[in-house]
């Protein structure tokens, strides 16, 4: 019992932890938070049913939604966080939220709002072992988010590209000192983090309906960020899986009803009690 | 030019208490409707404008007033009179409540808070079914005043516009005061506001709880003008459209949330029609005016006169 | 060390340390300082000066040790209410209120001095616009000291560097405190802004029977206004006493040649 329960916890933690990953790559070395993160999902997913319908196969779909999702990033971040380095910081904040109804106003307005369904690249038969029931459709789900952040990871270790983002995001003064240029940086990470949201709206899209309304999940994402510390790209991951397997445990022990509010409840918990969660450092004020 | 300018604005005064009973009915719902929203905009700019914490709930607690006076007035059987200001109080109490547990943490927390308020008010509001009667809505009685009852555009026009006219230069009072540059020093500097003795929490408190008094106030009044109230009135993008008026008008500016307010509340009037239009339109206008309007209208207009804009 | 008739030190710092992560910001930190005395902190870049400042402010609670302030235990106290106790200080970054003019910045100084609040500010009680009339006064009359006056409508942001360094002076000398920090007031300046700024805080420590801690990297600047200094060099005092026998101290001179500014 315990072991389903955590085996289908890591499918939706795996999609939270992709999509808190994003969050936090954003504020740790930008200090955005990005209120858009959700409709980068849904725009994901919306790509994926573009994509979908000419009739390509899934791992095509798969990487050209994604990397439509990057170039979104790119441009968001060209076209409305460049110009406003120099603002105030509320500003950004206020832009952020306002592209999040940009965004899913112009889906709206193209696809309407009804929910559309997306083909399942993956065989409908569950298999058991023993007790344990798992669905190809959780399990690659949970694969591939596993994949992805691999790559990521060793993307940010072991390349050069990586490195100097990940130095950016450290200490952004001594990066640039070093000569990294960080208008690229950040052109990278907004690129990046849109290409983890999308990836995990393509992900979802056979699972959950795709509406305008998908980017919902992200406020499950953000408490997932907070719980594994808001400036801690482990912790995001870690916040994620946590996250989906409290979910989980609370709707078999407590009810299903609630499983949606859990995760505002753990925001606020977190919050109260230890708001750098579990991995974050509290940031000291220097003067 | 300082008289010329007084003589403008008394003209523009006058020209505001004898046109409207000529001017075409539609007009005078616009002029209320611009008196309400400049009442909203004033107070999310002494929260967000002046003081700098990001209030993207101010749509909650719009629906808090105009429900509250509503109900007060049916359900309690309370007179308009006494219902406004009540109602204002309610919305101020929740935005005391919302401002307490959220100002001790990052700013970024308090956006998303006031954000998730802003969403569960529009939530309550839907599925309270026994208490707001949920999508079917509220009728709201007409203020009666003596043997008037202000059952017209017209009549209630010259309600909202002086309570407008009050509430402004009640915000102007506050903000060429000490507590309105304890704001704007919160606002540049947390850390000299500390040193020259600023309880930031309190003061971030003074501010939120003010915004949601104003909401407060311009919700009941909004209720007793269109006199039928219900969720779709309240929902989140009026938030945006809220944001929206400031950062047009001008952030950390009386004037400025005046002119946003007037002119962004124009807006949804001249867009009528589809909701996703309207969306759209704001958010773009929103992102537009944060990049090429950093100071907004007001900043654009400033850039034209020589004189140094000085924290006004 | 200047010995002033009165008593007992009017700041006592025993046995301070603050630890960031694993590292000693400050370790051991002990310090007395006389009424009216002008003491100089120096020492190389991230020494810990600021530091110090930061936890007499309370920005920062240390890790261990006691601060004991005209004899009252500082660490009780929170960072809004060390001004009420009669500290103030300017900041090594310069902290203005940009958008304020800079009459209003120095009107910020006397903030807790005043009672206006929303309440009676919002009705404009007859109280409320005399204390307004009577904080701008004093405020004028600090920038006619620092020879601001010209400025005072004047967003504080459009100020030149040195005019922003002593307008944040003025901002916390218009209460009269009893304690004032000065972090690098001389960065920024000219060299007749700094020979200016000497004479200047001469001045003001007589008219206000003032205490000054000074850190500051310019070593005229220090040495000239100093009664005594005191060293730091990573988060520990290195050597104490009058400017002249410091300046000829071994250890002084080897940790500002070993460290590049």
């Amino acid at each position: 019992m315990i072991l389903q329960i955590l085996v289908s916890g890591l499918t939706s933690g795996a999609i939270y932890a992709l999509i808190a990953l994003g969050f936090v790559l954003i504020y740790k070395s930008t200090e955005i938070v990005n209120f858009a993160q959700g409709e980068l999902v849904m725009i994901g997913a919306y790509f994926a049913l573009l994509y979908a319908s000419f009739h390509m196969p899934y791992y095509f779909i798969f990487l050209f939604a994604a990397i439509s999702a990057f170039i979104v990033g790119i441009l968001i971040n060209n076209l409305v966080c460049r110009p406003l380095i120099k603002a105030q910081h509320l500003s950004v904040v206020i832009a952020t939220f306002a592209l999040s109804f940009l965004i899913r106003s112009l889906i709206r307005l193209i696809w309407g709002s009804q929910y559309y369904s997306f083909a399942s690249p993956f065989a409908e038969k569950t298999y058991k072992f023993g007790d344990l029931v798992i669905s190809p459709q959780n399990f690659w789900i949970t694969v591939i988010s596993l994949i992805i952040m691999l790559i990521f990871y060793l993307f940010f270790k072991f390349t050069k590209t990586g490195k100097s983002m990940f130095a950016t995001a450290q200490n952004q003064e001594a990066a640039s000192l070093m000569g990294i240029s960080i208008s690229k940086v950040f052109m990278l990470i907004w690129g990046i983090s849109s290409g983890l949201a999308a990836i995990s709206g393509i992900l979802l899209s056979p699972i959950s309906a795709i509406s305008p309304y998908m980017g919902i999940i992200a406020i499950k994402a953000f408490a997932a960020a907070v719980l594994g510390g808001f400036n801690s790209l482990p912790g995001a991951v870690i916040g994620g899986f946590l996250l989906g397997i409290i979910e989980n445990i609370s709707a078999i022990y407590i009810s299903s009803a609630y499983k949606d509010i859990l995760a505002f409840l753990v925001l606020i918990v977190v919050l109260v009690f230890k708001p750098a969660g579990i991995l974050g450092t509290e940031t000291i004020r220097r003067a | 030019m300082k008289n010329l300018s007084k003589i403008l604005l008394l003209a523009f005064f006058l020209a505001l208490l004898i046109l409207p009973p000529f001017l075409d009915a539609y007009v005078v719902y616009l002029l209320n409707i611009i008196c309400i929203s400049i009442l909203v905009s004033t107070g999310l700019n002494l929260v967000t404008g002046y003081a700098g914490q990001i209030n993207l709930g101010q749509s909650g607690f719009v629906a808090i007033g105009a429900y509250a006076t509503t109900i007060l007035m049916t359900r309690l059987g309370i007179w308009f009179w006494g219902a406004l200001p009540l109602g204002a109080v309610i919305a101020a109490l929740a935005g005391f409540g919302i401002a307490v547990p959220s100002l001790r943490l990052r700013g970024v927390y308090l956006a998303l808070v006031t954000f998730g308020f802003a969403a569960i008010v529009e939530m309550i509001l839907v599925h309270w079914v026994s208490l707001t009667r949920g999508p079917d809505g509220l009728a709201v009685p007409s203020p009666q005043l003596g043997s008037i009852t202000l059952n017209s555009d017209l009549k209630m026009f010259y309600l909202n516009f002086s309570i407008t006219v009050l509430m402004v230069y009640i915000a102007q009072n506050i903000i060429h005061s000490r507590v309105g540059r304890a704001f704007v020093s919160i606002r540049d500097s947390e850390l000299a506001a500390q040193a020259v003795g600023i309880d930031l929490t309190a003061y971030k408190i003074i501010a939120f709880v003010l915004s949601a008094f104003y909401g407060g106030l311009a919700g009941g009044l909004y209720a007793a003008l269109v006199m039928f109230i219900s969720p779709d009135a309240f929902s989140v993008l009026e938030s945006v459209i809220y944001i929206t008026m400031i950062v047009v008008g001008g952030m950390g500016s009386i004037l400025g949330a005046i002119i946003g307010g007037a002119t962004v509340s124009l807006l949804p009037e001249l867009l009528r029609g589809l909701k996703e239009v309207q969306e759209f339109m704001f958010g773009a206008i929103l992102v537009i005016s944060l990049i090429f309007l950093p100071n907004g209208l007001v900043g654009l207009f400033a850039r034209f006169r020589k004189a140094p804009k000085i924290g006004e | 060390m200047q010995d002033h008739p009165s008593q007992a030190p009017i700041l006592q710092i025993e046995d301070l340390s603050v630890y960031f992560g694993g590292l000693a910001a400050l370790s051991g930190f002990n310090m007395k300082v006389n009424r009216g005395e002008i003491r100089g902190i120096i020492g190389p870049n991230g020494a810990g000066k600021t530091t110090l400042f930061n936890v007499i402010s309370r920005f920062y609670t240390p890790s261990s040790g006691k601060i004991r302030f005209e004899n009252q235990d500082h660490l009780t106290f929170k960072a809004h209410q060390v001004i009420t106790l009669g500290i103030s200080r300017t900041f090594q970054k310069s902290e203005l209120f940009k958008s304020l003019s800079v009459l209003e910045n120095v009107q910020m100084g006397l903030h807790i001095q005043m009672k206006a609040s929303f309440l009676s500010a919002s009705i404009q009680l007859k109280g409320i616009q005399e204390e307004e009339r009577h904080s701008r006064q004093r405020a004028m009359e600090i920038l006619e000291i620092l020879s601001l006056q010209k400025y005072r409508g004047m967003p504080a942001s459009l100020l030149p560097i040195g005019k922003q360094r002593l307008l944040e002076i003025g901002r916390a000398v218009v209460s009269h405190p009893k304690l004032l920090l000065l972090d690098e007031p001389a960065s920024g300046m000219t060299y007749a802004e700094k020979s200016n700024l000497v004479d200047m805080l001469f001045k003001i420590r007589e008219q206000m029977d003032l205490t000054i801690l000074l850190v500051e990297h310019d070593m005229k600047v220090v040495m000239n206004i100093s009664d005594g200094l005191t060293v730091l060099n990573y988060g520990k005092i290195i050597a104490e006493g009058e400017p002249a026998e410091v300046r000829n101290n071994p250890l002084v001179i080897e940790a500002y040649m070993g460290k590049s500014r």
